[in-house]
């Protein structure tokens, strides 16, 4: 089950159609200005700390701490980055 | 035996990435790790063949990249519809590669225990 950190939305694009449904993405650093509908077998989360730093504060997707971060690097094998 | 695959997302001639990555795949490889390479996207141009970066003043990726079998580096994969894209044409890329379409990749993906490719 792979983990997608997802850094920028070019990587999101190029990222959602690439996953399976046991996989989870996270969008941090600029990917958390993704708007999309997330796909629907996959789970998709935003790193809080990035969104708010960004003036983001309303998102239909949820929202996940570092602490969360953590816990899913440790929970998913392997991790991926996108950035493009 | 780890398995390592290193993704190449970005065209070759647009900073260091490209080498960057080969050349750490490269390093993988000696030290026995089981190292597989991912063409996608734009990187797929990394495998067209007559490159000549001399005109640039830089090293030639391609060049690069034949070297790669002296590694026993011979798994490399290329994204199928970035193939597509680009007009390629497959029997004139510079290494054999095996096109994989977007959920052959994923499952790829979940097969390794570490994923390397373009930060930032």
């Amino acid at each position: 089950m792979t983990l997608h950190l997802v850094f920028s939305q070019t990587g999101y694009a190029t990222c959602e159609i690439r996953c399976t449904e046991k996989d989870v993405i996270v969008l941090l650093g600029d990917g958390v200005y993704v708007q999309d509908k997330p796909p629907v077998d996959v789970s998709v989360v935003v790193l809080e700390q990035d969104m708010l730093a960004r003036g983001i504060s309303t998102t239909n997707i949820a929202a996940i701490d570092y602490a969360d971060l953590v816990g899913l690097c440790e929970q998913y094998s392997p991790v991926m980055s996108w950035n493009d | 035996m780890k398995k390592i695959l290193c993704v190449i997302s970005r065209p070759p001639y647009r900073g260091s990435h490209t080498i960057e990555l080969v050349e750490t795949a490269m390093v993988g490889a000696v030290f026995d790790f089981s190292v597989s390479i991912l063409f996608r996207d734009q990187g797929v141009w990394a495998l067209a063949s007559n490159q000549d970066a001399s005109l640039l003043g830089k090293r030639t990726v391609g060049k690069v990249l034949s070297a790669l079998p002296t590694y026993e580096i011979d798994t490399i994969y290329i994204c199928k519809q970035s193939l597509q894209n680009s007009g390629l044409d497959f029997s004139s890329l510079i290494l054999k590669s095996r096109p994989l379409d977007y959920s052959e990749q994923a499952i790829l993906f979940s097969e390794q225990d570490a994923i390397l490719g373009a930060q930032s």
